[in-house]
This record gives structure tokens, sequence and C-alpha cells, in this order.
């Protein structure tokens, strides 16, 4: 987005997704306002600047004073999970502001005055909320509930963990259809609730994190919303009664979780564009079409996850502004370059005043914060003899550790307030870290040793004001444990904060919807004397995704798909007594009985562990990972008959006369063939342990040797690979 | 040293006196990108003037061994594999190529299409230098093994030297200003060693292979090493230093402007402030980096990026046009960042405790108000709890450790050591194990590989067992140079090892106070330390691992005033002769040696010396012969197939595959003499190098030039004289 530029406005304190929007302007000589809701629990409103009131304030800690001005600001409390506009029905406007924190939610004027408040009887935090009209919905970790004029209408408890939702726009001309509304959840579904009831759910093939009604409204249907993955995946799906379809998705230009989406016309095309913001600080914005598909139009990258976008005409009546606010508080909007900036764009004079102003304003804190540090060295002095105690300070560590299947990789990220000096990670298990190219700082590990029993410790030390950091570490399959991080910011005193993520031993295994019991399928089967709430805690143990308390079933059934091995699967039905895994892949088998047998073993419980083995699904497995293989040996060869061929151009005037047209293609695709295999590394990608595991769950399941396999593995795929010799080098090996 | 504790990506701002760099408002802009059409080899690009009156043009090596000039077809073909190639002005107004290989320096004049000279380096040429050194004609210096060549236009060879390791990097750079160049190189073994002619100035210390270096103005020269780091120094003193995770390519230098260009391998082009690395202006290329050059147009110099795949980009520094405002903006955001910081100091989230009292309530003022319970949730510590970070050395184990104890039986959750060069990577880091995790003293083994004292900045958690939130301390300690002695306890004689080497040498007048140098530069308690006044004596040391065999032992001699060093490891006695020196400024000394291992090796390999060269020659015939009668079948099999006698040609393809065999092998011959006969020139050079660090200034230089004048000469009896009693016994 080369003509798009960053204006900061102001630095509020960090904020929860969501908790910004822009207000439309009451009257059309004035410009629309911002309202933000910090974690603070204090509600903020900005508006251009229209003359010279100053507001002194110490909960906004930056204030860009030469384009806006305070409006309101309540006072602190709890933090704010939700904000949302809202009107009377029959009117368009909606300028009234309400706000969710805890379980109650609060309506707030545009000029600060409380005028509505609702204590509800949720139990939970209400996380996200959608306010249209007289309708009030909110959802939980697990519960959804709709509040018409202040009356609990409508309830649904969810068996999986809600990240989002919206209300379909309710029109007369729905007939019987109850009120809809649409969940985001986190078996990798949308669900579709009419009324009180599950009406259908549509199935995605990654977490859906955001929903956002398309077109502002729905779109021309009224029944089409926008959904945003945690996988960085952007779709449209279409909800009428009785089952929903998806229109589109595609992939966005990152990795990243979709945390917010946005409908506003921007570009100045026909219909309103979408506005991304994700997890890594990038935005996007996307134009749509006649057929409603979209076609990415830009990206603006900001280094700090995204919480919220709004757009309006804040700066200028002709111009619209796209506001965005970040996690750490940042608020600041994007405007296209071409026009003039806000009238007052500090020139060198000005410029300099103000610079002025904020360096002494920097070093007056600065004066606060020390004498500040020295009344608590002289407190703790005073105490003395060990009666008193050192002073924390307690600062949010706002993480994410999410496994991508893309990458095969779990992928960490953390975030804080203050700049980071360092991180130390700390495993239980082998992992090895990747490299993060956005990651700038300096990684130092420590081997293994008589005095340090950690398989992986290692330290992060970061550049100066650096508050996101971003890392990716590599598990094997099979292996699970905890990882711990010691989180250290640049603070006085120093203190650090330890956080714990575990991994699970079958991580790279994703719920998916459907099972193929046409496959060769082994077969696992514990029996025993064991709650289903046990079996469930076993499962919790093995597998991501897992919620950790029981669903209320007398059995239940999940499937997974693996990613790493080209699409294995895996159905667990467990109940009373009784679990048992159906799996095309010996190694995934393999794992969950050692690790279901360990814990069973370590709570005493007595089980019975029947396997049944099918020897078709080795070769089944080998052809799934087979065009991986090849693929990656494919391309290594063409590098090396590419740059041969280069080398003979070199050296003849036409080398085109004589290349056979293969050859002559391999030439042509010399430099995007080196592009290709850059980073291919058949040692790194794992297809080698894929293979290798297979063969050992399967010596250690028949009790085997597995003596010199590993090996010869190894040779075949750096000698001759193909089908054929790896069939019959599994073959051979069973035979043993 | 210097003011960076933790060499950092450190950008301050809000520095009072630097509000005039906002006139520098210079940007990199990408001007021009083409592509070479073939993969490029590290490191081997320049842009040189190869016609009178013509233009700059690129010259690149490619990874095939040929170079290859821009915008030309034809590309030479060197046989010996290129490791370095630069531009040197020999010609009349334009530029000649100086080619390194692994086993000669040739010097090739494009324009005239004639090699100019071609001079045989045993041990190849890794890097080039061209320029004036010191009084010393314009010359183009070549950095090989352990030793350094000059070559003028001719050919000739004005210049020698040997140097401790490796020479990977060279600039001519007037090191401590006084309007002479000095020679500036860097090596493998984490040293700056600095010439002024052929003697050695200075040696500087840094944490990991250097990998470049540049001159930046009179008295100041930029470095870059392996684990990321990029500084200056300035008269002898580092400036700054600023370390990233990727790796330097090269550095440029505008002067006029103040200003230095740092390209990255991975493919970062930045503009820095040289004064204090101050990042100005951003860009990059898409892929890894091969090398750059800066094209000497002093009216409009670019730098050219050219990427291992062959794309080349060119960048220019000038005014910047639209960056007025994104700079504003951003200075802007970085005061809002730093506000932000000082404020979060001051206010924490106190809502969570239900107590809306009012923000500017500071964290601290809070804290009063927190009751003795919610203290006790905290799982705090107490507030004078101390943590003492000390050496320690264990006798019995001949370990030296650093113990790291906490008062009030306090656990420690975690030690972290920052410290440059001393571990793999930068830090160290002890967790301890699940099994024991309220342990409040810690000893941290280490052994260290080099003599060379290091900052230790030791970060210790402090907190109970369950407790998330744990305190923090920093405490920097200063690891002394010769750390691995100490002194020998009288029950631990069994741990002494008498040494058969030793250096001696005249008690300068200056060394009044031995026991300063001793305490700076050994573990020693102070309380011990005094004895070394006295001035008589022998002083045992016991060597820690990994030195744990071998001891060290001063003995000064009032009588005759010397003062004699006691020890097996010539490198060490070297450091600490230097070391010595230094402390008490002594500017020239003399010494004997006695090295009986090392004088030994040096003789055996001056008497192998001729020998092999003979056996080189022989084989090198050898090989030639047979590649010969390779090509000649292979010919004659090609013609047998075009005039379709397929027998013979069968019979000449067997014939070519048995000479094939044939002159592989006495390839391999020949490359196995070669590499031996490289490697004992390595050492000699090496040892005479030790040797001459035995002495210090005018007394060490001289052992340099005479040894080589002796071999030069033939004259090799005396070498090993001259490095065990120095040049003037002669």
């Amino acid at each position: 987005m080369q003509n798009y530029s960053r204006t900061d406005f102001a630095q509020v304190g960090t904020t929860n997704r969501g908790c910004m929007k822009v207000i439309p302007a009451e009257k059309a000589s004035e410009f629309d306002v911002i309202v933000v809701g910090g974690q603070n629990g204090s509600l903020i409103c900005l508006s251009r600047k229209s003359n010279d009131t100053t507001v002194s304030s110490y909960l906004i800690q930056f204030l860009n004073r030469a384009h806006l001005q305070i409006i309101f600001k309540t006072q602190p409390g709890y933090p704010i999970q939700s904000l949302a506009l809202g009107g009377p029905q029959s009117s368009k406007k909606k300028d009234k502001i309400f706000v969710a924190s805890q379980n109650t939610v609060r309506g707030v004027n545009r000029r600060g005055k409380t005028f509505f408040s609702m204590e509800t009887n949720m139990a939970e935090t209400a996380n996200r909320m959608f306010v249209r009209g007289l309708d009030v919905v909110l959802t939980g970790r697990k519960s959804y509930s709709r509040y018409r004029d202040s009356h609990d209408s409508n309830n649904y408890l969810c068996t999986e963990d809600i990240h989002d939702v919206v209300s379909l726009v309710f029109e007369e001309a729905w007939g019987a259809r109850e009120y809809t509304s649409v969940l985001a959840c986190g078996n990798s579904t949308l669900q579709v609730i009419e009324g009180n009831n599950l009406a259908y759910e549509v199935r995605l093939d990654s977490v859906p994190f955001t929903v956002a009604l398309f077109m502002g409204d729905g779109g021309h249907t009224k029944m089409m919303v926008l959904y945003g993955t945690k996988t960085g995946r952007l779709g449209l799906v279409s909800l009428p009664q009785g089952g929903g379809k998806i229109q589109w998705e595609i992939d966005t230009t990152s990795g990243a979780c979709v945390t917010t989406i946005v409908c506003h016309a921007v570009t100045g095309g026909p219909f309103p564009d979408i506005i991304v913001g994700k997890e890594d600080g990038l935005i996007e914005i996307y134009t749509i079409d006649e057929t409603d598909h979209p076609h990415l139009f830009g990206t603006f990258s900001c280094d700090e996850s995204i919480t919220g976008i709004s757009c309006g005409n804040v700066a200028s009546k002709t111009e619209i502004d796209i506001i965005v606010c970040t996690f750490t508080g940042w608020l600041f909007s994007l405007a296209k370059t071409s026009r003039p900036m806000i009238e007052n764009l500090p020139v060198a004079a000005n410029f300099n005043v103000k610079m002025q102003q904020l360096r002494s304003e920097v070093e007056e804190l600065q004066s606060k914060v020390n004498e500040e540090r020295l009344r608590y060295e002289e407190i703790t002095k005073r105490q003395g003899g060990g009666a008193g105690s050192t002073f924390f300070h307690s600062f949010q560590v706002h993480e994410n550790f999410e496994y991508s299947a893309a990458l095969g990789a779990y992928n960490l990220t953390i975030e804080l307030v203050i700049p980071i000096d360092f991180v130390v990670v700390q495993s239980q298990l082998p992992i090895r870290l990747m490299e993060v190219e956005k990651n700038a700082s300096v990684v130092s590990e420590v081997h293994q040793d008589g005095l340090n029993p950690w398989p992986l410790l290692a330290s992060y030390r970061c550049q100066a004001n650096v508050c996101r950091l971003e890392l990716r570490v590599q598990a094997s399959e099979g292996d699970s444990g905890v990882i711990n991080l010691y989180v250290c910011p640049k603070i006085m005193p120093k203190c650090a904060q330890i956080t714990t993520h575990f991994i699970k031993a079958l991580s790279s295994h994703m719920r998916s919807h459907d099972f193929d019991s046409s496959r060769p399928l082994n077969i696992l089967q514990f029996t025993g004397n064991f709650s289903i709430a046990e079996a469930h805690a076993w499962l919790h143990n093995l597998l991501p995704n897992v919620p950790s308390k029981c669903p209320p079933a007398d059995t239940i059934t999940n499937n997974y798909q693996c990613s790493a091995n080209g699409g294995t699967q895996l159905q667990v039905t467990y109940s009373k007594g009784q679990a048992t895994f159906r799996s095309d892949c010996m190694t995934t088998i393999c794992i969950i009985r050692d690790r279901v047998s360990e814990q069973t073993m370590k709570m005493q419980i007595r089980v019975e562990v029947a396997c049944e083995l099918n020897q078709d699904s080795v070769d089944h497995c080998l052809k799934l990972i087979h065009p991986k293989v090849m693929a990656m040996l494919d391309i290594e060869k063409d590098k090396l008959y590419a740059s041969a061929l280069k080398e003979l151009e070199a050296n003849n005037d036409n080398v085109f006369s004589f290349l056979s047209p293969t050859n002559a293609k391999l030439l042509r695709d010399h430099d995007s063939i080196w592009e290709r295999a850059e980073g291919v590394n058949i040692e790194d990608s794992g297809v080698l342990a894929v293979l290798e595991n297979l063969m050992m769950a399967r010596a250690k399941l028949m009790g085997k040797s597995k003596r010199g396999r590993i090996e010869a593995i190894r040779d075949l795929i750096a000698t001759d690979y193909n089908f054929e010799n790896v069939q019959k080098l599994f073959k051979s090996a069973m035979n043993d | 040293m210097d003011g960076d504790q933790t060499p950092e990506e450190q950008v301050e701002i809000g520095e009072s006196d630097e509000t005039s760099k906002f006139d520098d408002n210079v940007e990199l802009t990408s001007v021009f990108s083409f592509s070479l059409d073939q993969r490029i080899m590290e490191g081997c690009v320049i842009s040189a003037v190869l016609e009178p009156d013509g233009q700059e043009t690129i010259v690149a090596v490619s990874v095939t061994n040929k170079v290859i000039i821009k915008d030309t077809e034809t590309s030479l073909n060197i046989t010996e594999t290129i490791r370095c190639i630069a531009a040197a002005p020999f010609g009349e107004g334009y530029d000649c190529i100086v080619i390194g290989t692994d086993s000669s320096v040739i010097c090739y004049d494009v324009h005239n299409n004639l090699t100019v000279f071609r001079n045989d380096v045993p041990d190849g040429v890794n890097c080039f230098a061209y320029g004036k050194l010191g009084d010393l004609e314009e010359a183009i210096y070549c950095g090989g093994n352990c030793c350094i060549w000059g070559f003028d236009k001719s050919g000739a060879n004005t210049y020698w030297t040997v140097t401790g390791d490796q020479v990977t990097t060279m600039c001519l750079s007037d090191y401590d200003g006084d309007g002479e160049t000095e020679l500036v190189i860097g090596s493998p073994d984490f040293e700056i060693r600095v010439f002024k002619n052929d003697l050695m100035r200075a040696e500087l210390m840094e944490t990991d292979e250097i990998t470049s270096l540049a001159h930046v103005t009179s008295g100041c020269f930029a470095y870059s090493l392996n684990n990321g780091t990029i500084g200056t120094y300035v008269l002898k003193e580092r400036q700054w230093r600023i370390k990233s995770k990727s790796n330097v390519s090269k550095i440029f230098n505008f002067e006029e402007q103040g200003l230095m260009v740092v390209v990255w391998k991975q493919g970062k082009v930045d503009l820095r402030f040289a004064h204090n690395g101050e990042v100005l202006s951003r860009d990059s290329v898409a892929t890894p980096v091969a090398s750059a050059t800066l094209s000497r147009d002093k009216e409009n110099p670019t730098v050219t990026v050219v990427c291992l795949d062959g794309k080349v980009k060119g960048f220019k520094v000038q005014k910047a046009t639209n960056g007025a405002i994104d700079k504003t903006q951003q200075l802007i955001r970085e005061f809002g960042q730093k506000k932000h910081n000082l404020m979060v100091r001051n206010y924490r989230k106190s809502c969570n405790r239900g107590a809306s009292s009012g923000m500017e309530l500071s964290n601290y003022e809070q804290e009063e108000q927190l009751t003795e319970a919610e203290k006790d949730r905290d799982f705090r510590i107490p507030a004078d709890t101390d943590v003492a970070v000390v050496f320690i050395v264990s006798c019995e184990t001949q370990l030296l450790s650093l113990r790291v104890e906490a008062s009030h039986a306090i656990p420690i959750r975690g030690v972290l050591i920052f410290a440059e060069g001393l571990f793999e990577g930068e830090s160290y880091i002890w967790i301890p194990p699940n099994e024991h995790q309220s342990r409040s003293v810690i000893d941290i083994p280490l052994v260290i590989d080099k003599d060379s004292t290091n900052d230790l900045h030791t970060k210790v958690f402090l907190g109970h067992v369950d407790s998330s939130v744990i305190y923090t301390t920093s405490i920097k300690k200063i690891l002394p140079r010769f750390c691995r002695f100490t002194l020998l306890n009288k029950e631990f004689e069994k741990f002494f090892y008498m040494p058969t080497c030793f250096v001696k040498f005249k008690l300068s007048p200056r060394a009044i106070k031995l026991s300063e140098w001793v305490s700076e530069s050994f573990t020693i308690d102070s309380s011990l330390v005094e004895i070394f006044d006295e001035n008589e004596g022998d002083f045992k040391f016991m060597g820690l691992r990994p030195k744990h065999e071998k001891s060290l032992m001063f003995s000064i001699d009032p009588a005759e005033k010397t003062f004699t060093i006691f020890h097996d490891d010539i490198e060490t006695v070297g450091a600490m002769v230097q070391s010595y020196s230094s402390f008490f400024q002594i500017q020239n000394m003399e010494s004997v040696a006695h090295f009986p291992d090392v004088f030994k090796e040096a003789e055996e390999i001056l008497e192998e010396m001729d020998p092999m060269t003979e056996v080189r020659d022989r084989l090198t015939a050898e090989l030639q012969e047979r590649q010969a009668a390779v090509r000649e079948v292979l010919i004659r099999a090609e013609d047998a197939i075009a005039i379709d006698t397929i027998p013979n040609a069968r019979k000449f393809y067997i014939r070519l595959k048995a000479n094939d065999a044939a002159a592989r092998q006495a390839a391999q011959l020949r490359w196995n003499n070669q590499e031996r006969c490289v490697k004992s020139l390595r050492r000699l050079n090496k040892i005479i190098e030790n040797c001459s660090r035995l002495r210090v200034g005018e007394p060490g230089r001289q052992i340099v030039v005479t040894c080589r004048a002796a071999i030069a000469e033939d004259n090799k009896q005396i070498v090993t004289k001259v490095l065990q009693y120095g040049v003037s016994s002669q």
C-alpha cells in the first residue's frame, strides 16, 4: 500500500479485540469521533481537534495533540472486553456505545453519559458482543445469550470454545426463521444458532477466529458472513435457512491469525471493501467484484498485533481514514498520502518545538520514575532485616502458542506492553528452534550436558524497543512435554515472568470432520474400568485442541487428520470403560499405545489393550508420503541439471539449437528452480522422520528388530528412491 | 572499555546535542537493477575501470570459477580455484584485475588482454587491499595464511610479514590518526591486528571471527564479526558496537557525510551514522547477497549489491524526498513509545485489585497499600536479598567456576550469563533440574579456551519454587585475561608440573608494582597479591582446566634483574609478555626464549622444505603429462566415432578410462603433497609469529624480517638462533 501513510493519534494502553470503533458524526459539519475501550476499563472518546483545548492525562500515555482532542474518558474499572455501536432500530444512525466488561453491558452516549446498564446472569465473562437495535448478543467461552430489550431471550451452550459471534440482520421478510446468530467455534466450524438451538454447522478446514457481516449487513441476501481463521484464511459463507455454503475461501498474505474484519468502502469501488487486521500486524485491503469475489488491493504492516479496525471521516471530510488500534494501545490512521496531510502538518520549525515538548515530557517522567525508584529503595532499606519484601511489577504477557500445519511447527508469539529485554526458552523435550525472518533478536543455545539437564535451553536477546517476539519451534511427532518461557522486560526493578506451554504427543493432528473408513485401518482398543472423563483426559494429553472438560455425552467420537505425513487419519471413539482408536498410520497407533499405557500405569487403572494391525496400511502410508518425497528429490535433481546447463550456455553461443525440449525448459526455468529449491532440505523437511517413525513403530508394535533399517531408509533416499524400492524395503524388514 | 553493557541495537533518542541530525535528511534509494544471469561466488565482486577513460563496470566471479565482466560476452577462465578478486590501478589510467587463487596472485590487464604478473603464493590468498601503507609505495596487499604479501605494479615483492592466523579481511586505515596509513587485518582467531609498516602496532581482541573491515575516517575504522556484530574503533578505542542476528557482507564508508552503508548477507542494506551506528535509512534486496561494491565516482557514489543468484541492484545516497513526513512520524512514535515505557513503570494495572484509586498513583506508591497477605500470595522475596557472584577455584578438580549465591536461602530459579565469545553462543543458561529446584548456591564451571578478558553480564532469577513471577538481578563481573592460572596452594603441590620452556627478559624499571598487573590479569585472592612486589623468588601457579596439566612459574632474580616466565605454551607466554609490556607501557623489549620443541619443529620444517619443493615440481610435471595423455586419447576416441570405426572407439574409451584414473591419481598425489607443504609453511609462519610476540616492539619486528631474509637467502641455520636469542645476538 504505497500510497497510504500512517499518522499516529494516541497511545491508550492495552486493548482487547474489537474495542475500538468510529462513531459517525452527528452533523455534517462535524468530524467522526473515535471511541476506544482499554483493558484498564476506561472508555476514551477522541475527535479531531477543532479548538485548542489541552487535556492533561496520565491515562493516555501519548496523544498526538496536533490532531486530536479528548471528548470524554470514563473512570477505569474492569477490563473492557468488547465494544459495539448501536442505535434505535428505526434510525440508520448508530451512535450509542455499548461496552461489555465481566458480565455487565453498559450503554454510553456520545457525550460520555451512561444511559443504560444491564447486569446479565452469565457465569462467564462476556468476551464478544453483537448489538443491533434492541438485541444484545453476548458470548462467553462456551455460552451464547441473546438479550432483547434487557430480557434474556435465547441461550445456547456450546461444547466448543466460541471465538466470535455475529447475528444475521433481522428483517421482516425472514418469515418463520428465528433470531439467527453465527458462532465461530474451536472445532473448525461455524455454528448457526436459530433461537435456542443449533440449526446446522458449516465445516471449515481451520479454526475460525473472526466473523463479520459481509458488506456490513450480510450482502444482498443479508445472509452472507465473512470469516477469518487462525491460519490466516479468509472466507465468505452464505447461511440461508436449512444449510450453509462456502462461497469462497482464500489465503491471505501471511499465515497469522485474523483478528478483525471490517467492511467499508475505502478504495472508491462500487462495493464496500474488506479490511482485514491480523495478529502479526498486517492490515490487508480486498476489493469486491460483482460476483462477490475478493481481490487483494494492498497491505500495510505495523509490527504489533491488531485489535481493532474501523473507518470514518475522522481527519478529513472528503476522504475516509482507516483507524487502527493495536494490542499495546497505539491508535493510528492510515490515509492516502495523495491528499495533503492534515493541515497542521508539523513543518520543520513547528516540529522542533514539538520535539522539544515531547523531550521535556519524557525527561520529566524519567525523573519522576527515578524519584519513585529512590523512594522505593529507601522503603526497602528502612524495613531491612528480611522483614520487607521486594516489589514486583506485574506486567501482562500476551501470548499465542499455536501449531501451524503449513510450517509443521509451533508458532509462539509473545507480546508485551513494555519492551522485552530477553526471553529464555527451556524445554523438557527435544525441540528445534526455527528461524523466523521477522525476529531480529540474537539467539544462543546451550547444549545439554552434565550441568544442564534440559534438552533445549536458549536465550533470545531482543533489540531495542521490541515489544513483540515471534518464535518457532518444531517437535518430533510422539514427543510431548512442557516448554517454559522466562520473559524479562526492560523494566526496573528487574523481574521476569514464567509462562508454560504444552506440546502434545500428536501435535500435527488437526480436528477434521470426516473419516474415510475404506482405508486400511489399524485398530487399538482399551477396555477396562475407567470413566469417560478419564478417557477424555488421555485424549486431552495426546491431541491438541481438546477441551479440558469432557462433553456431556455417553459416547464421543472425534476425527483427526495428520498434516505432516500426507494426511493419515485418526478416529477416536470413547465411552465408559472403552476407548477405540482407529488409524491408517501405525506410527500414530504406536504413540497412542505408549502414551495411554503410561497414563493408565500412573493412575493405576487396569486396562486391556487390543491391537489389530493391518499390514496394508504400511503401503498406504508410503503412498501418501510418496509425492512429497518425490517433489523434493525432483527439485534437487532439477537444480543440478539446471546448473550444468547454465554452464553449457556460458560456453556455447546458441545452446537452444541443440538442447532437447526438456533440457531447454530446465535451462529457461533455471532461476525459478533455484528459487523453489531454496530452503528445501530433505533432512529438515521431516519426511525422513515420517518414514523412519513408521518403520520403528511397526517394529515396536510387532516386536521385531529395527536394527540397520533407519540407515537403509537414509541410504535409499540418498541413492535411488522410488515407490517400488521403498515398498520393497519395508517388506523385507517385515520378513526378518 | 565502552559504554555499551551488552551490545545491542541501541537507538537512543532524545539526546539534546543531536538536533542537527535532522539536516542530514538523506536516504538510500534504489537506482538500477539488472541480472548477471550467473550464480556468483560469495565475496567476489568488484567494480573497476577496465579501459582508459572507460566507465566503471562490475566484475564478478561465477560459482563455476570464471571471471565475468558485465556487458561483455567474454569471461576469463582461470585454472586455479579463485578465492578473491580486486581492482588495482596498475594500467595507464585504468584498472587491472587482481585475482587471488589458492596458490597464486594473478594480475590481468583486460584492456591489453595480457597477464601483467603472476606470483606464486604457496598458501593461497584470501583477501586484498590496495593502497599506500605507511612510507611504502602503493601496492596490492594480499592476505594469506598467517602471512601478508605486498606486490607493486610490476609484481615485485615489496612487503612480507607474518601474523598469528589466517588473514580473512584487510583494510588500509589510519588507525592512530598520525597521518600515515596502517594495515588493519582481521583473522578467524577473533583478533584485529594493526601493522605499521611491518611492525605490529596493536592487537584488538574481539568476540568472534572478524569478517570484514573498512576504513571510515582518519583514526577510525569499522569492523564486523561472524556473530553479527558491527562496530567502529576510533583512536584505538571501540566507539560503538551493535549486534544483530544477520551477517555483514560489506561495509562502505561515505566519509564526507559521516555515514556508512552496511550490506548484510541476508539482503538488508542500511545507511548508518558512522559515529554511533544509528540507522538512517533501510532498503533491501530480495535474495542472499554475494558481495557489494562502491563505485569510486566521488560525485555520485553508488553501492552496487550483487546477489548470489546474479541479480544486481544499485543504491544511491541522496536527499530524502518524501522521507521527511515518515521520519517525523517515526520520531514522534519513538518518543511516544519511550513515554509509554516510562508510564508503564509508573502506572500499574491497578483495576484488577478492585481499586480505581486514581491512575496517577504510581506502582511504587501502590505497593505500600498492599497487605501482607497479598504480598504472600505473590511469593515475594525479602527486600534485602543479596546475590553474590564470585569466582571460585576448586583446587582438587583444578576448575574455575562462577559461584552464584543468594542470601536468605532464596532459591535460584536460573542463571543467565551473557558474555561475548566465551561460550558457544553469546550466553550460558543454567536452570535447575526439576528435582533440585530450591538451591540457593550454584557453581557454574568456566572452561575457557582463550587468554582474553571478558565481561560476564550475569542475570540471576530469584523466586520461590511455585512462583511464576521471579525477581531478576543483574551483576557484571570481569573475567581476568589469564584466569586459567591461580597461585599454587602448598597442599596442591602435586598439581605443579615444572615447565621446561621459558622466556627470560630484563625487569623493566617501569614495572615497579608487579602486583598491579598480576591482580588485574589473574584470578588471585587480593590478600596474596602483595608478595609479587617483593621482586624476588619463584611464584608458582597452577593451571586450571583446560590447562590443568600446564603449570606456570614466574621467577624474579633481583641480582640480575631478570624476570622469567616458565610455561610450555608459547602462545600463552607471548600473550603474557604482551600484556605485561602494555600494562607497564614498555615500548621495546628483548628476551631470550627457550622452547626446545618449537625450535626443533621449525628446524625440521626448514630441512624438509627443499626436498618438498623438489617433489612438488616432479609431481606437477607428472600430472601435466597424464593430463596431456587424457586429452590425446579423448580426441582420438572422438575421431574414431566420427569416422565410424566403433571397435577402435571402444578401445580408446577404455584407454581413456585408464588414463583418466591415472591422471586423477597424480592430481591427488600432488594435492596431498601440496597440502603438506602448505601446512608446514603455515606452521613455520606461526612459529615465527609466536617468537616475535615474545619480544616487544622493534626487536619483535626484527625477528620477522631476519627470519624472512634468512629463508630467502637459504641461510636456514640461523633461523632458530634468531628465534631463540633475538636479532641483536647475531
